[in-house]
């Protein structure tokens, strides 16, 4: 990490988390000044309010203008949603939810949440902006367009270009008072270096984001204040910064080499995107992508790809992540320098196939050059920026939850077959009411908590005066879905032990109903194999769960006029939530117990190895199946592998079909944990000496001796 | 008999193997093996036959087992579980009924055509891996038909084939096999005046499968496992620097020795060396004495 990056990251590794209630106030006072106006001229006018009183920070990265607080560890509050902490963030972070749960709400503000509150602690996320259009547009284009269309549509309409374009004044507004602290700074600081980074930091943002960026340092200060003004605008988890290399790619000449000065300009570029104070340090998931090819099969990969990749390995922060879009023809030092991180333990970049992707979005009918252009909104969700960013809904379908419920309906299903036809009705009911429950929450966010800063970055909006919860190109409602190899793996234990075996199903219900008081059966249901493993009978039933899924969903979409849904395998910290409220199942889970944390073997029953795990996976049809996108994680030990042998794991599952993947090498602290918990890794392989071994079948001794490896490895 | 029906007594099957050979393996462990090596790593394989293996710390003390046994080899008393092996018939009429899968097998019939079907699963990363399929053991060429039917029906399908031998084989199963394997994996364990000490046979006949390999022609890997203290002698150090010298041999690969074999030993109520892991430092210090005899093919 270069000295610049280093200080930043102390700083804001320094900071005390603290809750910032200055959003909070501001909004308390100008909500009333905008309460008449239309929705989204509210929603603009609150924006103009906030960023022209937020206070700047300029003292923690200078390099960069924009921040969401005044000073790094904030929690920004945002009372027109709500006030709380995020049920992941509970699992996730519980000593950064104590702060929030130690916070006394002041009076006013509660009051106004009382009153105006519209749910959860901020907007849906999950989204990626034109950042083309503010990078080589500029907004200042963006409401010469609004001007021009300004007679066009309703009145509805008509208000929202208007807001757009009010918003967008707001946000460079916000720039010209950065522009301004930064030449105060300059003026007062000693240091010539750091007088000439803030200079530098003003005459970017006397710029942009209001004119097209001229220099790589520009088009990231445009990223920068537009990404965090999406953010300050309400919007929550997962704002991608979309396919950042193709945006930055006219200036790719600054970036070839990648001297110390362009890593230092893009590692102080991932730490100011890291600073964003929405729900503090939680993980928003801001999401980076690179590479890929165009709809033609070019490679887009350019100088910025590899430099962005080599300043995520140097800063290593959580969030922002990177994915990567392979394709056969990847730039080979691009894909060198990610599998290089990976086997380092990097666990980034994540890894996205072009093929199935694109073939998941043609088959809702988006357009071909569209759906090339697609990338990761979230954790894994996709979208396409600008266009399609509704892959993320509410709690979705769980797999294993609908399969367990139709397990214990009064008359107990006598077949696979008919616990399967059981499962779509229930899983139909579910789609039915979410989708279309999705739909209607999109509208109500479009008219009662519209952004139109954030709709102004989209394709279209301006040209139709729509918001962008629901007025985008392409609408693509999706099913939400955890907990598909729980499922697999009850039907597979069931259909063996109960249907086709000595095992009542009153025993097995009643073993359910009291979390398995009898261990020796559960170890049979437990031994029978599971998802991940390569067999073809127990993958079969996950095709058959999917094809039930499928057809009700078709039905679904048709009852509601809606070309298709997109389906989504995406976990992130779900699974505990999930399993928390979830008994006991035919898994042999017990009560209460996490569920799969992927679209991979549940924890501990992959006993063939991670080519078997790839193997299942890839008997499902991404395009068809997950179009939506998944997770993958394949925990591989870094002994012993070498770059070759984790390039053929990952090209060959992707050759074959595969869509994601998310490779963590194994580190000592999992391997402790495995100490602890062995029947939750009993897949996980070490190198000993001239052989691999599973780590829970060895002796304590040779456990302690692999560990301290690992440590020293590490 | 079809060629597709030849059936292997397998102990164990690992897929996406790092390193028994080049590349992404699918790697073939056989059961039965001549040899007795005091630092074996795979005790479970030795028996010819099926080998009940038991883990006591998975057992749930159900009693299952002591019921399904024919042979009276399972007792239990109280949560006290005790394994006869020695009137083991290794039928696997315990193992049928152990919910936990404390009790296994290692042994179990394999025919050729499954094999091949496991290794087209993979046939991706290895080709991109440059791997292929490996047969170990036990010994390999202890059911020499089964194991070159497996490296015959590969090599027709364009998968590299290893095999893993301890060279203690019958000079026919060599002959048979050379035509059909791409990599030999030779062990060499022991000088010639510690082998029969310390793996239960003389190495007349290693020694013999070293000469006919290199006769042919056959690429080969010397693999040589080594235990502080025990066949780390220069005598030793000087006949593998001599070997190397063979233009059959690619590479010679130091295998240091590890305990992982008598966690195994204690399953199977067998008794093998147990003792400290060799160190980085004996590994650094054994590469130090093969370098300093001219041996310029020391694997990485």
């Amino acid at each position: 990490m270069q000295a610049l990056s280093q200080t930043i990251d102390a700083r804001l590794a320094a900071a005390q988390d603290h809750v910032d209630w200055q959003r909070a106030e501001i909004v308390v006072r100008a909500w009333p000044r905008c309460a008449e106006c239309h929705p989204a001229e509210r929603s603009a006018g609150v924006l103009t309010a906030i960023l022209a009183e937020i206070d700047l920070d300029l003292e923690t990265n200078p390099m960069f203008a924009g921040a969401t607080g005044g000073k790094p560890g904030h929690i920004m509050t945002m009372p027109e949603y709500g006030w709380g902490a995020d049920g992941q963030a509970r699992i996730e972070v519980p000593d950064l939810c104590a702060v929030i749960d130690a916070e006394m709400v002041p009076t006013a503000i509660q009051d106004y949440i009382d009153q105006n509150g519209f749910g959860g602690h901020h907007s849906y996320g999950h989204l990626a902006v034109d950042l083309e259009r503010v990078v080589h547009g500029g907004l200042a284009r963006i409401i010469a367009a609004c001007d021009e269309h300004a007679g066009r549509g309703d009145a509805d309409a008509q208000a929202r270009r208007r807001a757009m374009a009010t918003a967008c004044r707001a946000v460079i507004a916000w720039a010209q008072r950065y522009a301004e602290g930064a030449e105060q700074r300059a003026a007062r600081e000693s240091d010539p270096l750091l007088a000439a980074r803030y200079k530098r930091m003003a005459q970017a943002c006397r710029r942009v984001p209001a004119l097209p960026a001229r220099t790589l340092h520009e088009a990231l200060q445009a990223v920068v204040l537009c990404h965090l003004a999406q953010h300050i605008e309400g919007h929550g988890l997962s704002v991608s910064l979309g396919l950042l290399d193709r945006v930055l790619a006219p200036f790719a000449d600054e970036a070839v080499g990648n001297s110390p000065d362009t890593a230092e300009l893009f590692e102080a570029f991932l730490l100011a995107i890291h600073a964003n104070g929405v729900h503090g340090r939680f993980s928003k998931t801001q999401c980076v992508t690179i590479g890929g090819a165009d709809a033609t099969g070019r490679d887009c990969c350019n100088a910025t790809s590899e430099a962005i990749l080599r300043a995520f390995d140097a800063v290593r922060v959580p969030d922002p992540h990177v994915f990567l879009r392979w394709h056969p023809a990847l730039n080979a030092p691009v894909a060198n320098v990610a599998y290089d991180m990976l086997l380092r333990g990097v666990s980034m970049p994540l890894l996205v196939n072009d093929v199935p992707t694109v073939a998941g979005f043609e088959r809702l009918g988006i357009a071909t050059e569209d759906a090339w252009d697609y990338c990761v909104i979230g954790c894994n969700e996709l979208g396409i920026p600008g266009r399609a960013c509704e892959t993320a809904m509410g709690p979705g379908a769980i797999h294993i939850n609908v399969v367990h419920a139709a397990l214990c309906e009064e008359l107990a299903p006598q077949s696979l077959s008919q616990w399967i036809e059981r499962y779509e009705m229930r899983v139909e009911q579910q789609l039915r009411k979410q989708v279309a429950g999705f739909v209607a929450q999109r509208d109500r966010h479009a008219q009662e908590r519209p952004t139109p800063f954030t709709s102004a970055l989209m394709y279209d909006t301006v040209e139709r005066g729509s918001d962008c919860a629901n007025g985008l190109r392409y609408r693509t409602p999706a099913s939400y879905e955890r907990g598909l190899s729980n499922a697999v793996d009850a039907m597979a234990a069931v259909d063996a032990l109960v249907f086709h075996g000595d095992v009542s199903m009153d025993a097995l219900r009643a073993a359910l109903r009291g979390d398995w008081p009898d261990e020796s059966l559960r170890q049979r249901f437990l031994a029978v194999t599971a998802w991940g493993n390569d067999d073809p009978q127990i993958d079969a039933i996950a095709r058959r769960i999917l094809d039930a899924r499928h057809r009700a969903g078709d039905r679904v979409a048709a009852a509601l006029g809606l070309p298709g849904l997109l389906y989504c395998h995406v976990v992130r910290s779900l699974h505990h939530m999930a399993g928390k409220t979830l008994g006991a199942t035919a898994d042999g889970r017990h009560a209460g117990e996490a569920l799969g944390d992927s679209l991979g073997a549940c924890s501990g029953r992959a006993l063939a190895g991670p080519t078997a795990v790839l193997g299942s996976v890839l008997t499902l049809d991404p395009a068809r199946d997950y179009g939506g996108g998944t997770n993958l994680n394949l925990n591989l030990n870094p002994q012993g592998m070498r770059l070759d042998h984790l390039r053929a794991l990952v090209e060959g599952f992707f050759i074959d079909g595969g869509q994601e993947l998310q490779i963590a090498c194994v580190s000592a602290a999992q391997l402790r944990d495995a100490q602890c918990h062995p029947e939750r890794h009993r897949d996980l392989l070490v190198r000993i000496a001239g052989f691999n071994a599973r780590f829970v079948e060895l002796s304590a001794l040779e456990q302690q001796e692999i560990v301290a490896r690992a440590e020293h490895v590490c | 008999m079809p060629c597709t029906e030849t059936t292997g007594l397998v102990s164990a099957v690992h897929r996406a193997a790092l390193h028994d050979g080049p590349g992404l393996r699918t790697t073939v462990f056989m059961q039965g093996c001549p040899l007795r090596c005091a630092w074996c790593h795979n005790p479970e394989t030795w028996s010819m036959w099926p080998q009940l293996r038991f883990k006591g710390a998975d057992c749930l003390a159900c009693g299952a087992c002591v019921t399904a046994c024919a042979t009276g080899c399972q007792s239990l008393t109280g949560n006290e579980r005790v394994v006869d092996f020695a009137r083991c018939d290794a039928t696997g009429a315990c193992v049928d009924v152990c919910p936990s899968g404390a009790l296994s097998l290692s042994g179990n019939d394999m025919t050729v055509a499954e094999v091949t079907e496991l290794l087209e699963r993979d046939r991706v990363s290895m080709q991109h891996s440059g791997g292929g399929v490996t047969v170990s053991g036990g010994e390999p060429l202890a059911q020499p038909a089964f194991s070159c039917e497996v490296f015959t029906r590969a090599q027709a399908v364009g998968i590299h084939t290893c095999c893993d031998t301890s060279g203690h084989v019958a000079a026919g199963a060599i002959a048979a096999a050379v035509p059909v394997v791409d990599l030999w994996l030779l062990d060499w364990k022991a000088s010639a005046s510690q082998h029969q000490e310390l793996t239960g046979v003389d190495r007349r006949r290693v020694e013999r499968s070293f000469e006919l390999l290199c006769s042919a022609g056959a690429a080969v890997w010397l693999r040589c496992p080594l235990v502080p203290g025990l066949n780390d002698s220069a005598e030793h150090f000087d006949d593998i620097a001599v070997r190397a010298r063979e233009p059959s041999v690619q590479r010679v690969c130091l295998m240091p020795y590890h305990r992982h074999g008598s966690a195994k030993a204690v399953e199977t109520g067998l008794s093998i060396l147990d003792r400290p892991s060799a160190t980085a430092e004996d590994a650094a210090r054994w590469r130090d004495e093969l370098l300093a005899r001219g041996c310029g093919k020391l694997a990485a």
